[in-house]
């Protein structure tokens, strides 16, 4: 049997379909609550699944990645709070549709584009991955690895802090914690300090589960941020017309573009690509005013893209063995505790996986299309759930998960350490996710330089050393000077979000006019933007100062 | 001849109920309803269907 009957023979299991199942419920789940994030809910999963055989766990796992994909845009476009990072941009229109009493039709449409993106970019992979696989076993020797390693890291260090220092720091912790346990080419112990739980190293899942899901309920339990947001309850009608549906057209097709590319690069996911496609799309459109006021182009063209990473993500982490985005991190380290390693050998290796992998993503797409169009009104009043429910249940989740990965307290203890570790970055504003990455590629790298260290006193510099690797360098440190550079030009109020760094300041403007002409409309107004009316009021007042001068 | 306390239930129970109200629950029928729920769900699936030694 061929590898492709093989993969999709794999797929035809109920057992699957009940894990997919499972994998849809909780990613609708996890995107709707705003504070969960897939990466979250993925690690959770992971320990979770480790007995399962490889494929069912992929269906879990997967399907909590796509769905996630679909159910974080709900509370993006009722409370103004985007459901994950991934639909932060889906905000800028979304909300303002919702109080313009088109909750519905931004909810549909959004559902739609979503799954034409990720559709796409499942093409995107299935076109790409195996010739960017093929070039990478050629082409990719210890230096190369170790180079592509470095360019990963530092494109997540580069994105994901406005404080480049911090983005630093966070990797290079990251690398420290990568270097405990035994090093694999002298099998030496390193600052296990005598301990038998950190002889194989820090454990990886516990460190995701801590510093990405129990930093943010320790967060909670601290700070008691209760949500008043009472989500927009009228609907108005679900389904666009066919008018509106043409009106998209060229915000999804551009917006996917930019998506396809941005999820290609390392590191790089749906958060950034969303606000790109958001940018991209307001320039080509022929109504560039109407974005940020309940443009549904900006709504179209924000969750295209951010959808559209997910296939990149996959090629990137499949083909290169470098995960293409934080929730990609923990399926490598599902995968290599399963005794399979993503890379280009996977391809020669498992070809039948890499189908099966395909359908399941397809398959979780047209489910989770299906169950957004039906369930939307349903998925609404999750919003209404309590938090401290919410909250305690998913610690003790977490407990029991983690304690399942090695049925060791040891394990739990590390991941109640990177709890606090993470609360703490929190607080510090140091991104969690170059410590991950650092962490989880730190080995690889260090391997990778050992050996090309190794190599190179017995051959000239550049038969060791190829263009390939000397440019993936360079490319990581650009990614890393050029946001610094490009930060130190603004004003350091101006340095303050993700948003802000990647919009320019026109944009930005405009989307503050907006926000701040749907709060002067007294009988629209939620909790939600009260902020945004006072710091419209603190404006006001000082313009008219300003003018008495 | 002699009984077997489960150590497991009692413990995440508490622990539960205590998590609840500090994250600024005071409702105590709903508090020691959920906490029971989850608790029994926990103990059920993981314990004795999945095996996992609690």
């Amino acid at each position: 049997m061929n590898a492709f009957a093989e993969g999709l023979n794999a797929l035809l299991d109920v057992q699957i379909l009940l894990n997919m199942g499972v994998g849809l419920v909780l990613g609708f789940m996890v995107g709707a609550f705003p504070g969960i994030t897939a990466t979250m809910a993925v690690a959770l999963a992971a320990g979770f699944t480790m007995t399962l055989e490889p494929v069912q766990g992929l269906a879990v796992m997967l399907t909590i990645y796509v769905a996630a994909n679909f159910g974080d845009r709900v509370p993006s476009i009722l409370i103004n709070t985007p459901g994950t990072p991934a639909s932060i941009a889906t905000t800028l229109d979304g909300y303002p549709m919702a109080k313009q009493g088109k909750a519905g039709l931004a909810l549909t449409v959004s559902a739609i584009v979503s799954a034409v993106g990720i559709l796409a970019s499942l093409v995107l992979f299935s076109v790409a991955a195996v010739p960017i696989a093929s070039f990478a076993r050629d082409y990719f020797r210890s230096p190369e690895l170790f180079a592509l390693v470095i360019f990963g890291i530092a494109i997540m260090i580069g994105i994901s802090s406005k404080s480049m220092v911090k983005g630093i720091l966070a990797g290079l912790f990251g690398l420290m914690l990568g270097t405990v346990g035994t090093y694999a080419a002298t099998a030496d112990q390193r600052f296990t300090f005598g301990s038998l739980e950190l002889v194989e190293g820090v454990n990886f899942i516990a460190v995701i589960i801590g510093l990405f899901g129990i930093a943010e309920l320790f967060d909670q339990l601290l700070t008691h941020r209760k949500n008043r947001v009472r989500p927009i309850s009228s609907l108005g009608r679900w389904w666009p017309t066919w008018g509106e549906m043409k009106q998209t057209g060229r915000a999804t097709a551009i917006s996917g573009g930019v998506g396809l590319g941005v999820g290609l690069i390392p590191a790089a996911g749906g958060d950034i690509a969303g606000l790109i496609g958001w940018e991209q799309a307001r320039r080509a459109s022929k109504h560039p005013e109407r974005f940020g006021k309940g443009s549904i182009e900006g709504v179209a063209a924000s969750d295209t893209a951010s959808s559209a990473t997910l296939g990149g993500s996959l090629t990137t982490t499949m083909a290169l063995g470098i995960p293409g985005d934080s929730v990609m991190a923990v399926m490598i380290g599902s995968m290599i505790i399963w005794g399979i390693t993503p890379g280009p050998t996977l391809f020669t290796n498992r070809p039948d996986l890499v189908v099966s992998i395909v359908g399941i993503m397809l398959l979780a797409t047209l489910l989770s299309l299906g169950l957004s169009l039906v369930r939307m009104k349903g998925m609404v009043k999750l919003l209404d759930v309590p938090q401290q429910y919410l909250w305690s249940g998913i610690l003790i989740f977490c407990i029991i998960g983690t304690y399942a990965t090695s049925n060791s307290l040891s394990t739990v203890i590390t991941m109640l350490v990177f709890g606090v570790v993470g609360v703490l970055l929190k607080r510090m504003q140091v991104p969690a996710g170059p410590v991950v990455l650092g962490l989880l590629l730190g080995p690889l790298a260090e391997e990778n330089l050992a050996r090309t260290m190794a190599i190179l006193p017995t051959k000239p510099f550049f038969s060791v050393v190829s263009p390939i690797a000397i440019a993936l360098l360079v490319l990581a440190v650009l990614s890393i000077a050029l946001p610094a550079i490009r930060a130190a030009r603004k004003p350091r109020e101006q340095r303050a979000s993700l948003e802000e760094s990647i919009l320019p300041t026109s944009s930005i403007e405009q989307i503050e006019h907006a926000r701040e002409e749907l709060a002067q409309d007294p009988e629209l107004l939620t909790s939600t933007v009260r902020n945004i009316e006072k710091k419209g009021a603190r404006r006001a007042r000082r313009t008219d100062k300003e003018n008495e001068k | 001849m002699g009984y077997r306390i489960e150590i497991f239930p009692i413990a995440a129970g508490l622990l539960m109920a205590s998590l609840m109200l500090v994250y600024g629950h005071r409702r105590w029928l709903s508090l020691i309803i959920y906490t029971v729920a989850v608790t029994a769900f926990v103990y059920v699936v993981f314990g004795m269907l999945l095996r996992i030694p609690l």
